[in-house]
């Protein structure tokens, strides 16, 4: 891209403005790592080093790690269903030509924009409904159709930017449909789809909205231990789980980065 | 399209399209029917259709004036987002060019937590002597005990701290497309970069901004644990009153009905607020 004039003079003035809104961004998770190693209870200064205290503090006294478990195995469960099914039907969207496919495109992103409480009261209501109630199953079902748009929305933007070519040439040389995409599509599209997976995986984890109303009485997900712990207030121990979560986040970013799924606004 | 290769797509299709039918748009369609109700229908309960959720609405003033300030922050929230994330998008888009992606993945990371630790960060933050305030009170700033915490102010700061990032990303996606050789262009013929502005980048930036407006206003008018937490008494939201007819009150039928009033008014909104930016785009081009 050409470099005009007015951009290379105004270039500190840009990025003064970007190091503020990172700033913001960044300043309250920064300041809860720092406090997570700050010996006060009250978080107050002056700082004094308290080394992994609070992590310890926060192991022994909550159940965190049965949650943490819970919350693994439903977003594993999730993940897997939903990259099946978002992977097809993405394979679906930019392979075929079909009528309604604007339709369907269309529609993808309403899990993901439609505010999660009131999916989570309507699929509370209609599994009561139907004698389900609050349990498994809702909680599954209600996580998987929530991440299925993520998935098809980045192993899309993965198998348009493939060259069409090899799955053509696959199909000339007598290839069937099945065969073509088992041994050529799906294998070249991997990246973008581990990166569905991925991200399936985190919004599921992380989705406390739908946790909170579809979840088995008794039962605590690690979003809804998080919940109970902060409505207390200031919680030293809260800023160390905190600190745990983001380092695991940034781990998640490099990966996610590296199979090129980081939502970046693409669309269908 | 032949016979069988419609069963393939329609194969492939089934799967994902029918979780989201049975689990998001039935469910979403079916809380209309249940607002309707007088009771939650359940083993030896029988529910009779009625208008009283809907009523209640004209005669209990609270629920309209709720709704009233959850359009109102979550416009507000919007319209922050865009002032902020504007420039930060264009910055991103043909500012920045070594570290682009390194960048642009950072904006992501608060998404990839918990939005419930966003939301503990910001109390840790915003605590009366905490790390921020502290040093301004005892510079004499502000006074001692002074915090938004507790109020409408920190519940727009909460929403803009969470919903920025996809503001910022909406609008790259439409800036990054900008041809640079187009405002070079404008800017050769003598155009002036207000100019350039409104004539050239505000234009092109409108489906960016109309993405924005999605992704920020909608969910954001839907919060209710930002309130409950960080909003105080005065800070109050439709969600959290929504929440409560749930597991507080137990009244599921008014929680659908306000779920469902909340959902039109934003869709109506969100249409009103799409025609302003259309509206006002062109005007500023023509200006």
């Amino acid at each position: 891209m050409a470099e005009t004039a007015g951009i290379r003079a105004s270039r500190p003035l840009w990025w003064l403005w970007l190091a503020l809104v990172y700033l913001f961004l960044f300043a309250p998770l920064f300041v809860v790592a720092l406090l997570s190693f700050n010996k006060s209870p009250y978080g107050t200064l002056p700082f004094h080093w308290a080394g992994a205290y609070w992590y310890h503090q926060l192991f022994a006294e909550s159940d965190l790690i049965s949650s943490t478990q819970l919350s693994v195995e439903l977003s594993l469960a999730v993940a897997a269903a939903g990259t099946t099914a978002g992977t097809l039907a993405a394979v679906a969207l930019t392979r075929y030509r079909f009528r309604l496919r604007g339709l369907l495109v269309g529609a993808l992103p309403l899990p993901i924009v439609v505010p999660w409480l009131v999916l989570g009261i309507a699929l509370l209501l209609i599994v009561t409904l139907v004698g389900l109630g609050r349990g498994w199953p809702a909680l599954f079902l209600g996580n998987l159709a929530v991440v299925i748009p993520y998935v098809v929305i980045i192993v899309s933007a993965r198998l348009r930017d493939m060259d069409p070519s090899l799955e053509e040439a696959s199909r000339s040389l007598g290839a069937g449909q099945w065969t073509t995409l088992c041994r050529v599509t799906l294998p070249l599209a991997l990246p973008g789809v581990l990166g569905g997976a991925l991200m399936a995986f985190v919004v599921c984890f992380n989705n406390f909205t739908l946790q909170y109303f579809l979840a088995p009485y008794g039962v605590e997900t690690l979003p809804l231990s998080i919940y109970n712990l902060i409505r207390v207030g200031y919680r030293p121990d809260v800023n160390a789980l905190s600190t745990i979560l983001l380092a695991a986040a940034l781990i998640l970013l490099f990966f996610l980065d590296r199979l090129s799924a980081v939502p970046r606004g693409q669309r269908l | 399209m032949g016979r069988s290769k419609g069963l393939v797509v329609a194969g492939y299709l089934v799967p994902a399209y029918g979780v989201l039918v049975l689990f998001v748009f039935v469910p979403l369609a079916a809380l209309l029917y249940f607002s309707a109700l007088d009771n939650m229908p359940g083993p030896g309960i029988v529910a009779h259709i009625t208008n009283g959720n809907y009523t209640i609405l004209t005669e209990e003033p609270l629920y309209l004036r709720l709704l009233g300030k959850s359009l109102e922050l979550s416009l507000a929230v919007t319209a922050i987002c865009i002032v902020i994330g504007w420039p930060a998008a264009y910055a991103l888009a043909k500012v920045v060019r070594r570290r682009r992606n390194t960048l642009l993945s950072l904006v992501v990371l608060p998404f990839l937590t918990s939005f419930l630790l966003l939301i503990y960060a910001m109390l840790v933050l915003l605590q009366p002597s905490g790390l921020l305030l502290g040093p301004l009170s005892a510079i004499g700033l502000i006074g001692s005990t002074s915090t938004p915490l507790y109020s409408e102010t920190a519940v727009i700061i909460m929403l803009t701290y969470e919903y920025l990032p996809f503001m910022i990303l909406a609008l790259y996606a439409s800036l990054e497309r900008i041809d640079g050789s187009v405002v070079e262009a404008a800017r050769s013929l003598g155009a002036s970069p207000l100019r350039i502005f409104r004539t050239v980048l505000l234009p092109l930036s409108l489906p960016g901004l109309e993405a924005g407006l999605i992704l920020v206003f909608v969910p954001a008018a839907g919060s209710f644990i930002e309130p409950q937490i960080l909003g105080g008494p005065s800070g109050l939201m439709l969600g959290s009153v929504i929440n409560d007819q749930i597991n507080v009150v137990d009244d599921w039928p008014l929680a659908a009905s306000l779920s469902f009033v909340l959902i039109a008014s934003v869709l109506i909104l969100t249409a009103i607020c799409t025609g302003v930016l259309r509206l006002g785009t062109r005007l500023a081009t023509r200006a």
